[in-house]
């Protein structure tokens, strides 16, 4: 009988020994996340931040690690939080996804990562949301598009630094000499609302009528397709919807096509190669696009080459992109974000903390200082007024990219699954099959074979999500 | 019979003439020009010494060498009408800093200009015909004081660089990084402009003389034949006086020659004299792909070096540039591409 009751007890110690073994590992592996902007930092203690930062992408020319502008952040946030020590590390573009998947794979994300994007990137569970460090006050500071840009699901997923939206320009003196009716058609145009007229063909009967101001006025950058998949994009309600269906229809993307067609048959838009930028300075185009916020740079040099038919700002005034101001619209181009990342296991609080405080500091700083050169301008529009003042920008300068910017600030946003969905989608399906399009190699047909191919894509996600249900 | 004599007399002193008149006026000519053949003699060594050296052996090939450097001298003389140009401008300077002229530098051997040299060729003991051939240039050279650089000794190991700022007209030796000697030199004249741009040492060679020096140095140029050399003129270092080549003192090019390798990176450092007009596509040489490669590499494309070539890796810089700014990306110099760059 007393040997059954050891057997018994020991039973019992073993089971509850289990148990807690095993809620220690949940709590270890699935830990209570907390993100407190008082967390309290242990002075006795010290604390390391990790940071990436993205090298070499296109015109994103970050600092480099031995610039001032590094030894400046970090000296600023160790004077606050003297127990910090800031550890950067560079990592050149292509070699971000391979590090990163092996870090998270690891568990050992940077604490911090500054990288640029076109279509924003949500790495993995391990990175954390930015909302509760963002009073609503601060929020209404920052370009709307850009806020957008990095929401995923219900949270913002990364500070916006710095961006370089996707624009088009035109030429304000052509535009004053045109007729009426014309001129309200540019005015919709700089509204955004040309392209999302009753339909699609009104936009095409519109733009038509351009030429009645002459051939070939509104001109495009031969080989890009940014135009088409933005267009896409927009029209396409976002491109995907909440549960992963795909909104951009048959219909719709032969209408696009047909469009960019007509407008190529009938000669109103040309595609030019190599002088679209030297025609417009020289006054020989009206509308050109895409083009960055760089346009404005170039009036010395314009001045310099012998381009002397416009000058900036005067002459040189932004548009939206084709599908600007359409409710689905986003900020098109390029942005740089700063996400922060927790470790497994999670640090803790306090760590959570300083990363997200550094990376709102370094957002902010690296926003400034991208922007410098007028290639972009800093996410952050209490920024702006230095900004402006540094490169010599005036108040219509300013009000003209407000009003282009809002009209970028509509992609609705999706879930962290097809939110990634649709960045792959756009990337591996829509940008190689426009460029097969605008470049020549395949015709109209490619509306149908679109079509299927971002269904067949969407297909195999949603069919390994059932796999993964039966399993 | 009488007559026929007579005849014959005639016919035999009108042979002899027209033989003795042509040899007579060859002599005198010969007389008058001998300086001027030994110049023409001296020059002449200069295919030998190519052919030697397995640079550029055919005449065109040699022409364009001494057109690309122009350190072949003119014999230079009281002539009418005078004979002008820089190479009596410079003998005006030599002259002058001897001491021993005080006129104008004109550029024009003038009487003036014959009396100077005569002067100063009675002072060196040599022929004083006011002819000024290679041996009054020599004279003129050796009497030159040079000013002395430190740096003789063991040259340390490690990689070395040339820079050559064409604007302060000095040569700086770096090895590892760091400066290791600095030479006064003399650059290209306006019109003949020293290029601009990273290029490399691939010949090395000596005792060329005359307006060579003593040292020569050659340079992967690729429009024409450059290079790094000695002079006999050695009060023109310091100025702009060579038709693109860099002129050193020979005391300070035998230095350098023994510092330098082949293979050795020359950095010409300056304003590239060409303005870029052209649409620039692989295969292109010269100072207008310089001007671009340097633009590219200062808005952060890798270029590799700027040495006027037109490859695959300006290509490839150019089209990352158009891919950055939205252009479609076929790695040629456009206009857009140079009004981005900012190269003019």
């Amino acid at each position: 009988m007393q040997g059954r009751m050891v057997r018994v007890a020991l039973a019992v110690l073993v089971l509850a020994a289990m148990g807690f073994s095993g809620w220690q590992w949940i709590q270890w592996y699935y830990p209570h996340i907390t993100l407190d902007p008082e967390a309290e930092i242990d002075p006795e203690r010290n604390y390391t931040i990790n940071v990436w930062v993205e090298r070499g992408r296109g015109l994103v020319k970050m600092p480099a690690l031995e610039a001032e502008f590094w030894s400046q952040v970090t000296s600023d946030f160790k004077s606050v939080y003297p127990n910090t020590e800031i550890v950067l590390k560079e990592v050149p573009a292509p070699d971000l996804e391979r590090e990163m998947k092996e870090a998270l794979n690891r568990g050992r994300p940077p604490n911090v990562l500054v990288a640029s994007s076109q279509w924003f990137r949500c790495w993995s569970e391990l990175q954390l949301p930015i909302d509760r460090f963002l009073p609503e006050g601060e929020r209404e500071g920052y370009v709307l598009g850009a806020l957008q840009k990095v929401t995923v699901g219900e949270n913002l997923m990364a500070w916006p630094s710095h961006i370089q939206p996707r624009l088009w320009a035109a030429n304000r003196k052509e535009l004053g000499k045109l007729s009426s009716d014309l001129a309200s058609l540019l005015e919709e145009w700089k509204a955004g609302t040309l392209w999302f007229g009753d339909d699609l063909q009104a936009a095409r009967d519109k733009l038509l009528k351009l030429k009645d101001v002459g051939e070939n006025q509104l001109a495009h950058q031969f080989g890009s397709s940014a135009t088409l998949v933005d267009l896409s994009v927009a029209l396409g309600g976002g491109l995907i919807g909440p549960k992963g269906e795909l909104l951009l229809t048959k219909e719709l993307l032969t209408s696009l096509v047909d469009l960019w067609q007509a407008l190529r048959d009938e000669r109103v838009l040309e595609l030019v190669q190599g002088t679209l930028l030297t025609d417009f300075f020289s006054g020989r185009r009206m509308v050109i696009g895409p083009v960055g916020l760089w346009i404005w740079t170039l009036e010395e040099e314009a001045a310099l080459r012998g381009y002397r038919a416009l000058s900036v700002p005067q002459d040189v005034i932004l548009l939206p992109p084709p599908g600007g101001n359409g409710e689905n619209c986003g900020l098109l181009g390029t942005t740089v974000e700063v996400a922060v990342f927790r470790q497994r296991p999670f640090q803790g609080p306090a760590q959570a903390r300083l990363s997200m405080e550094f990376a709102r500091d370094l957002s902010r700083k690296l926003g400034l200082e991208l922007s410098i050169t007028g290639l972009g301008a800093p996410a952050y529009k209490p920024l702006w007024d230095e900004w402006q003042s540094a490169l010599g920008w005036g108040p219509d300068q300013r009000v003209n990219l407000e009003e282009v910017l809002e009209s970028m600030a509509g992609l609705p946003p999706l879930n962290p699954k097809w939110h990634e969905a649709r960045r792959r989608l756009i990337g591996e399906v829509l940008i190689p099959g426009f460029d097969d399009f605008v470049n020549g190699k395949v015709g109209p047909e490619i509306a149908e074979k679109l079509d299927g191919e971002m269904r067949t894509f969407l297909a195999g996600i949603q069919g390994r999500r059932s796999q993964g249900k039966q399993r | 019979m009488h007559r026929l004599r007579w005849v014959e007399k005639f016919l035999v002193w009108l042979t002899a003439g027209s033989l003795l008149l042509p040899l007579t006026a060859c002599g005198v000519f010969w007389f008058l020009a001998r300086d001027k053949a030994s110049a023409q003699s001296s020059i002449d060594i200069y295919p030998a010494k190519v052919q030697e050296l397995d640079i550029p052996r055919d005449e065109a090939q040699m022409g364009q060498l001494e057109e690309a450097c122009c350190e072949s001298d003119r014999v230079l003389y009281f002539a009418k009408p005078p004979m002008t140009g820089e190479d009596v401008e410079e003998l005006q300077r030599g002259l002058q800093q001897l001491g021993v002229y005080h006129g104008p530098i004109s550029g024009t051997f003038d009487r003036r200009t014959m009396e100077a040299v005569i002067a100063f060729q009675r002072q060196e003991g040599l022929t004083s015909d006011g002819v000024v051939g290679p041996v009054t240039w020599q004279a003129l050279a050796d009497d030159f004081p040079v000013p002395v650089v430190e740096g003789s000794g063991q040259v340390p190991e490690g990689e070395k660089e040339i820079v050559i700022d064409v604007a302060r007209r000095q040569l700086i030796v770096y090895i590892d990084g760091k400066e290791y000697q600095r030479y006064p030199v003399a650059v290209g004249l306006g019109k003949t402009p020293t290029p601009i741009g990273e290029f490399r040492i691939v010949q090395k060679s000596m005792n060329w003389g005359g307006g060579f020096g003593t040292r020569w140095l050659g340079l992967n140029v690729p429009w024409g034949i450059y290079g790094i050399h000695g002079t006999n003129k050695p009060w023109s270092i310091g100025t702009q006086a060579s038709a693109g080549c860099v002129r050193m003192f020979n005391r300070h090019v035998e230095q350098l020659y023994r510092i330098t390798p082949e293979g050795t990176l020359v950095r010409i450092v300056g304003r590239p004299s060409d303005p870029v007009t052209r649409l620039l596509k692989p295969g292109n040489t010269g100072q207008d792909v310089v001007t671009l490669q340097l633009a590219l590499a200062e808005k952060g494309y890798d270029v590799g070096l700027a040495d006027a070539r037109y490859g695959e890796q300006t290509a490839s810089a150019v089209k990352q540039l158009q891919e950055d700014y939205g252009l479609y990306p076929d790695g040629l110099g456009w206009p857009d591409v140079y009004l981005l760059l900012g190269v003019r």
